[in-house]
């Protein structure tokens, strides 16, 4: 039952939600661009900007909780091992860079 | 196209010709490669080329290098590390070339892929092809070397990883570049919002860059399906002299 549900997640929802940020964050940045050119000081363009590269940042999270779903769902424990071992240790390296500095 | 992530030219002209400090260079080559990385997962996410298994079991190796090796390697003076990974990168483009006829694809489609290799539709030969991934010790090895320097030398660890997979481990060029641009990514991904919280991504000069490089990967992704797997070998043997010679220089 676990796995039927995570093939879903894997399978349709996580492609829909991935496909709808990276359009959404290459058109904010767009967006964003423009109307600083027009208006440097402007607080739209930087919200836009913020908006787009926080969108652009959450795709490779949403590849990562992608894999982790359909490694689960296919029972493929190589695989979902090893995707959870990168996200323990890539989180390990933001924790230790954000209190270094 | 090379699975470099664009970084290798991007950081040092920003820096040397455009002027701007190598840690915003750096924090917006960072988000260059999260956007090939993004581009290169959507254009690929149905062909099958890009090895996620492989993928993730060599990120692991490289997440550790990043972990335990960047203390390490930080010991080492960086005029000797310089002239080090100048030497490793002439030696890999080297090999490239000794091996440039040399394909690592099996076209008979009844063969196994074995446990870390793969199946993908290739435009060259016009169809569905399989490859065995040898010598895994050897392409883990590698990926934690890769790790470890990568963060002290400011350089993507795709540049060692790509090469040494495609020469050494027996994975075709088209994928261990594509898996790699995936996987470089998603450890960009992570080391950006530090960079972002300290001030160091200007978002404009950010936006630019990004939007440049979503043009620039999806042309790239289209050429290098195009492009026969001997001009993907040479093009990769020349990036690697190009940046051996620049470390040689800079360590002289």
């Amino acid at each position: 039952m676990t796995s039927r549900v995570a093939a879903a997640v894997a399978d349709r929802v996580l492609p829909w939600l991935m496909l709808c940020v990276f359009w959404a964050a290459f058109a904010c940045l767009a967006a964003g661009l423009v109307v600083w050119l027009a208006q440097p000081t402007g607080g739209a363009a930087s919200a836009l900007l913020t908006i787009g590269l926080l969108g652009l940042l959450a795709n490779p999270l949403l590849k990562l909780l992608a894999v982790i779903a359909a490694s689960a769902g296919e029972r493929d424990w190589l695989t979902l091992g090893a995707t959870l071992a990168v996200l323990a240790i890539l989180m390990a390296l933001t924790l230790r860079d954000a209190l270094r500095s | 196209m090379l699975g470099l992530g664009g970084g290798v030219f991007l950081v040092p002209f920003l820096n040397v010709v455009l002027g701007f400090p190598l840690n915003v260079a750096s924090g917006v080559g960072l988000m260059t490669v999260v956007a090939t990385s993004s581009v290169v997962a959507r254009g690929t996410s149905r062909s099958g080329i890009v090895n996620l298994r492989l993928g993730m079991v060599l990120q692991v190796a490289a997440a550790t290098g990043g972990y335990v090796g960047g203390t390490i390697v930080q010991r080492i003076p960086e005029h000797t590390l310089q002239l080090m990974f100048a030497v490793v990168t002439l030696g890999i483009a080297l090999i490239m070339l000794a091996r440039l006829e040399r394909r690592n694809v099996i076209l008979d489609r009844a063969a196994s892929t074995g446990r870390f290799g793969g199946r993908y539709y290739e435009e060259e030969s016009g169809q569905q092809v399989l490859y065995r991934t040898r010598r895994m010790p050897a392409a883990l090895g590698v990926s934690l070397v890769a790790g470890s320097i990568s963060g002290l030398l400011g350089i993507g660890g795709g540049i060692l990883q790509v090469p040494a997979l495609n020469a050494w481990c027996g994975v075709p060029m088209r994928a261990a570049a594509a898996t790699s641009a995936v996987m470089i990514g998603i450890t960009a991904a992570a080391s950006a919002p530090l960079y972002y919280g300290r001030g160091d991504i200007i978002p404009p000069l950010a936006a630019a860059a990004v939007l440049g490089t979503f043009a620039g990967s999806r042309a790239g992704m289209w050429v290098a399906a195009r492009l026969p797997a001997k001009g993907l070998k040479l093009l990769m043997a020349g990036v690697l002299m190009f940046v051996s010679a620049t470390y040689f220089l800079e360590a002289w």
